[in-house]
């Protein structure tokens, strides 16, 4: 294809990305750096105030922090979750495939909204979790289940599985099926297999896989909002709370900047890392 | 090395037999080769040795022990598949360490054995690239070194040349020829290439529907096909039907038929090897045993060897094939069309069992 058809084929998306994403972002910049608002323009001098408060504030600094924390924790868990299911879904029959793809994709059938009540439903004081641990004398009052970060990740987890198993799933399904049958006729039981060859091979999967739940589960809002602890817990629910209760736009927006820079650098950070290492590329990764 | 000995040995898939009742006895340090269409149970049955299949029935041994239901890896086999089946994530010395890796030999020790085994198949000087950085022909000698880098009882090779392409290949066959006979190794070798077979092997197995028709040594298997099968699958060229004539002779149509060995009962087809029918211009002569006249109806040159079509007058529904060097004077001189004359020799008539 010529050059020039390339990139006219590639400019709706461009147009697309540049009009709700780039705009959008460039308007709450925009906003980060200016004193205040009239309406909903920002209005007053200019200023890093915004910036200074949020990075000055040990309170900001402890809430980018946890939600730092909770979105590796997130990633980590979705990871070593998601593995084994993508691995089952690799090797069980391919006439299973249909069912178990949509069976993995079930938590974005559902709204998150939905799925976060229902979690509600389950982790509640009177929910089934708590029923069960008093009727079979596990525990003798509920155990605090809602409202911690625990809910967070449970319900983090559930829905950025999808991603995370797809992923991982893409990459098993570029591995030759040879590879395991060459590993066990020189000598590598079961285990020896998954942990040489398929894991390893897996990586690619798991470093696209870990990116985006990363990603999705910094910025998540709807979760943390319902399921987590009252309070401020997670930035994106403070960001909320400028925007919606306190009607300061300029420091919401110089919040959201700031998480947004964190969430890239930290992909950035992660992806040259992984480059480095030669798990995207590098000479042992072309087709054999 | 240790003996292979496979015994009554039964797989289906379905209600399909991919193996039915194969028996096989390998000689330690013979190169067997199991011969056959896709589709006849060669690479079953190949498999069932390294236990990456599960016989219904049978037993497999090797060196006399019984390891019909024992584990893949711990099998001490060394297996070469056709797509290399090399770990892309390894580097080549890697690669044929795995298996020293895997019984748990580190150190100098695997590395000395690396590099004997990386000599072995002359890629020394490649023990640091990854295998998606060689070549079709180096990638095939890093997984033979990878396979007998562990001193296996067996050497399995599942079409190992199948993907390269023809130079390449018989420089391969050569190699691994002289390799095997040099390390004393027992190898069974899966191919549909009857030429490749034949150069490679001490003996072949040629395999049809799921059964060994006929073990023999690679003349054996060409000169003296014992089935029909065999016959086709050789490349006999002319395997005709016929009846039993009079006194000892047999017929096929109008044409009588001689062979110089007698069989038990009359046999129902024989074999008659397309390159021992020599072609001639038609001379009008009588008729008599293990000659034919017809028409030419055209012949066909492969480079070396040209073949001859003729339908025979006393046998029209027949075609027969007789195939010459195409250097020689008289298969310059065949000109489609012409009335020739087909002869062969009593021992050219093979009799074929059904």
């Amino acid at each position: 294809m010529r050059r020039g058809t390339a990139l006219l084929l590639l400019a709706p998306a461009v147009l697309l990305i540049a009009a709700l994403l780039g705009a959008p972002l460039a308007w709450l910049v925009r906003f980060s750096v200016h004193e205040g608002q009239v309406g909903v323009a920002p209005a007053g001098a200019l200023t890093l105030a915004h910036y200074a408060k949020a990075l000055g504030d040990g309170f900001y600094l402890e809430v980018f922090a946890r939600t730092l924390g909770m979105a590796l924790v997130i990633t980590l868990v979705s990871a070593v979750v998601s593995y084994p299911l993508a691995h089952f879904m690799w090797q069980a029959p391919r006439r299973w495939r249909a069912a178990l793809t949509i069976l993995a994709l079930s938590p974005l059938l559902v709204s998150i909204v939905v799925s976060s009540y229902g979690w509600m439903v389950i982790l509640g004081d009177q929910g089934v979790v708590n029923r069960a641990l008093l009727a079979t004398g596990l525990a003798s009052r509920p155990v605090k289940l809602m409202y911690t970060d625990l809910a967070i990740v449970v319900g983090l987890v559930h829905i950025v599985m999808p991603f995370m198993t797809l992923s991982i799933l893409a990459a098993l399904e570029r591995i030759d099926p040879l590879l395991g049958e060459a590993a066990a006729t020189l000598g590598a039981p079961r285990w020896r297999i998954l942990w040489h060859v398929t894991l390893p091979l897996a990586l690619p999967g798991i470093a696209a896989g870990t990116t985006i739940v990363f990603s999705l589960a910094i910025s998540s809002y709807v979760t943390p909002a319902v399921l987590g602890p009252s309070g401020s817990n997670f930035i994106t629910t403070l960001i909320w709370q400028q925007f919606t209760q306190l009607m300061n736009w300029s420091f919401g927006s110089a919040l959201a900047a700031l998480l947004l820079a964190l969430s890239l650098a930290v992909v950035f950070g992660y992806v040259r890392l992984l480059t480095a290492a030669g798990v995207f590329g590098g000479p042992g990764r072309g087709a054999a | 090395m240790a003996t292979v000995e496979l015994r009554d040995l039964a797989k289906s898939f379905g209600t399909a037999a991919a193996v039915d009742r194969v028996s096989l006895h390998v000689p330690s340090g013979a190169f067997v080769t199991l011969l056959g269409p896709s589709g006849c149970g060669k690479t079953t049955t190949l498999r069932a040795i390294a236990g990456l299949v599960e016989p219904d029935s049978g037993a497999i041994l090797l060196g006399g022990e019984d390891v019909t239901r024992a584990p893949i890896h711990r099998r001490d086999i060394g297996m070469v598949f056709q797509s290399h089946a090399l770990f892309p994530h390894m580097t080549v010395a890697a690669n044929v360490g795995f298996g020293l890796r895997m019984r748990g030999i580190g150190g100098a020790d695997r590395d000395a054995r690396v590099r004997e085994a990386l000599a072995l198949v002359r890629l020394e000087a490649f023990g640091d690239r990854f295998p998606a950085q060689l070549s079709g022909g180096q990638q095939q000698r890093v997984a033979l070194a990878r396979a007998l880098v562990i001193r296996p009882r067996v050497l399995l090779l599942d079409e190992p040349f199948g993907a390269l392409d023809r130079k390449l290949r018989e420089a391969m066959q050569q190699e691994l020829r002289e390799l095997t006979r040099r390390l004393g190794a027992t190898a069974i070798f899966v191919t549909h290439d009857q030429e490749e077979a034949m150069i490679l092997s001490d003996s072949v197995a040629v395999m049809n529907a799921g059964r060994i028709e006929q073990v023999d040594d690679p003349a054996g298997v060409f000169e003296r096909p014992r089935t029909r099968f065999v016959a086709d699958f050789m490349g006999m060229g002319n395997v005709l039907a016929v009846e039993a004539g009079a006194t000892g002779s047999m017929r096929h149509g109008g044409i009588e038929l001689r062979a110089d060995a007698d069989a038990a009962a009359p046999p129902r087809h024989v074999a008659i090897r397309a390159e021992r029918v020599a072609l001639r211009p038609a001379t009008g002569a009588p008729p008599e045993p293990n000659a034919a006249e017809g028409t030419l109806l055209d012949a066909v040159y492969h480079g070396s060897l040209t073949t001859g079509r003729v339908r025979l007058d006393a046998a029209p529904s027949t075609t027969m094939l007789a195939r010459e060097a195409s250097a020689t004077q008289d298969a310059a001189g065949w000109r489609v069309g012409a009335r020739v004359r087909l002869s062969w020799t009593a021992s050219a008539v093979r009799m074929l069992e059904d």
